[in-house]
């Protein structure tokens, strides 16, 4: 599995506050199946998130070494989640911010409750700066309902990720309505856990479901999307 | 949301009959200006999406085509879309100029198909007032001796006063008017409201023609003086 979106990195966001803790989040994503984990910390000045890649990289190499030294069989990756605004394209450009990994991917967020930015305008934006951008957690954007929309953000070169934790209904059932829905229309590139350490890691259930409910080929296009390693 | 995308037929389909409608549009502009200077032109409508945009793009790409230096400046700040046209982020334009006091030949974008682009950057509160400052102004009278031809994006006539308060320094108005989707009634009052303020409109295009269905008629750009009002 893949997972492309988590908040594992210790002490850079609200992900976990300590090294046992972020040890032990990988040990269950491990237990779920994943063979390659991104680590994401928010880029978030709303919340002031701010920890830049520098500082990340730095935490990340460290963390790496530790998860190394343990001889665990996961490949770790870092990215960042940011929190879009018009000024997160200067950092990118400036490369304070991350995509994911190697890749020219770059994975998104937006106000969940209301629409303060839009959306079209940041998909085209983060496109032409020469990165694809990955739009996180879809189905719990309340002012995202008509599937139309997700559409057309993916016609413009948007990737969508949905949560792990939606998929088996955590988030409640409008939200693992719609994201079955967009899992039936294609409409989906990734499925992850976004887990911090007071979340659970759902990816080895919601994989189940999607299994049962779509089929091998489905499950494995969108839990292990190697299109970003 | 609605998806949609620009084509500047005049450089990806250089030999399209749309494309030589746009040159024929440059050549009818041309004509006009035999007495009297066209350099700063504005590109308007009655309503939204009746294909502003579009016919700002081809005609700069005409005069590209032929070696002039033009700019287009995007003064529809509201509902920006040159970026999107030109595949350019859209974080930095007009709004540093205004606020920031940015040089602004460090705004400018010299896009790769020979045109220039002054976007309008961040969003920006109160366009009207932006627009009629002198700061504007001035930056528009300066661009003249640096361009040959200067292209304003601007708002339609009838959703707010921008486009009027544009219209009162540019040399003239091509005015954009989309086939099966402007009404006849907001095409007039718009022309209407800028025949009140003596604006110079050059001419008429009218847009969104197919020119598959409608083979004689294709891309027509239809003369307008304040002498013809009626015949829109």
């Amino acid at each position: 599995m893949v997972d492309i979106h988590a908040h594992i990195l210790p002490f850079v966001d609200d992900g976990s506050s300590s090294l046992e803790v972020s040890i032990e989040l990988i040990r269950e994503a491990m237990d779920c199946g994943v063979k390659n984990q991104f680590l994401t910390p928010h880029f978030m000045k709303t919340r002031n998130f701010l920890s830049v890649a520098e500082e990340n990289q730095k935490v990340f190499q460290s963390f790496k070494e530790t998860i190394k030294q343990r001889g665990w069989d996961i490949n770790l990756y870092l990215g960042n989640e940011i929190y879009y605004s018009i000024d997160v394209l200067e950092s990118l450009r400036k490369k304070h911010i991350l995509p994911l990994g190697n890749s020219n991917k770059v994975l998104i967020e937006f106000s969940l409750s209301e629409m303060l930015e839009d959306m079209p305008e940041a998909v085209h934006n983060i496109s032409s700066l020469g990165y694809v951008p990955v739009i996180a957690h879809v189905e719990r954007y309340s002012y995202l309902n008509r599937l139309d929309d997700i559409k057309i953000l993916r016609r413009m070169g948007a990737m969508i990720q949905v949560n792990a934790s939606s998929i088996v209904g955590l988030s409640g059932k409008t939200q693992q309505a719609k994201a079955m829905k967009m899992i039936k229309l294609n409409d989906v590139d990734f499925v992850a856990s976004d887990v911090h350490a007071s979340r659970l890691n759902h990816m080895k259930q919601a994989y189940a479901l999607v299994l049962k409910k779509f089929g091998r080929d489905m499950a494995e296009r969108i839990f292990n999307n190697q299109s970003v390693l | 949301m609605e998806f949609f995308e620009y084509r500047n037929v005049v450089i990806e389909t250089p030999n399209s009959a749309e494309a030589e409608a746009y040159r024929k549009l440059e050549l009818n502009i041309q004509m006009m200006s035999i007495d009297q200077k066209t350099q700063v032109i504005q590109c308007t409508s009655a309503t939204p999406e009746d294909g502003k945009t579009t016919t700002s793009i081809n005609l700069a790409a005409v005069y590209a085509e032929k070696g002039k230096k033009v700019i287009i400046l995007d003064f529809d700040m509201r509902r920006p879309k040159i970026h999107r046209a030109f595949h350019q982020p859209n974080d930095k334009g007009f709004y540093d100029y205004i606020t920031n006091d940015v040089d602004y030949h460090e705004l400018i974008i010299h896009d790769k198909s020979g045109i220039d682009l002054m976007l309008t950057g961040k969003h920006m509160s109160f366009p009207h007032i932006v627009l009629e400052s002198h700061k504007t102004i001035d930056m528009v009278q300066a661009l003249r001796n640096e361009y040959d031809y200067i292209i304003i994006d601007s708002p339609p006539i009838l959703s707010v006063t921008d486009a009027m308060i544009i219209s009162s320094y540019v040399d003239g108005i091509i005015y954009v008017v989309a086939y099966n989707k402007t009404k006849k009634e907001d095409a007039k009052s718009g022309l209407v409201q800028l025949q009140k303020n003596n604006s110079r409109v050059l001419g008429a295009v009218l847009a969104n023609i197919d020119v598959r269905k409608n083979k004689v008629y294709y891309g027509y750009y239809g003369k307008y003086t304040s002498e013809n009002k009626d015949n829109i």
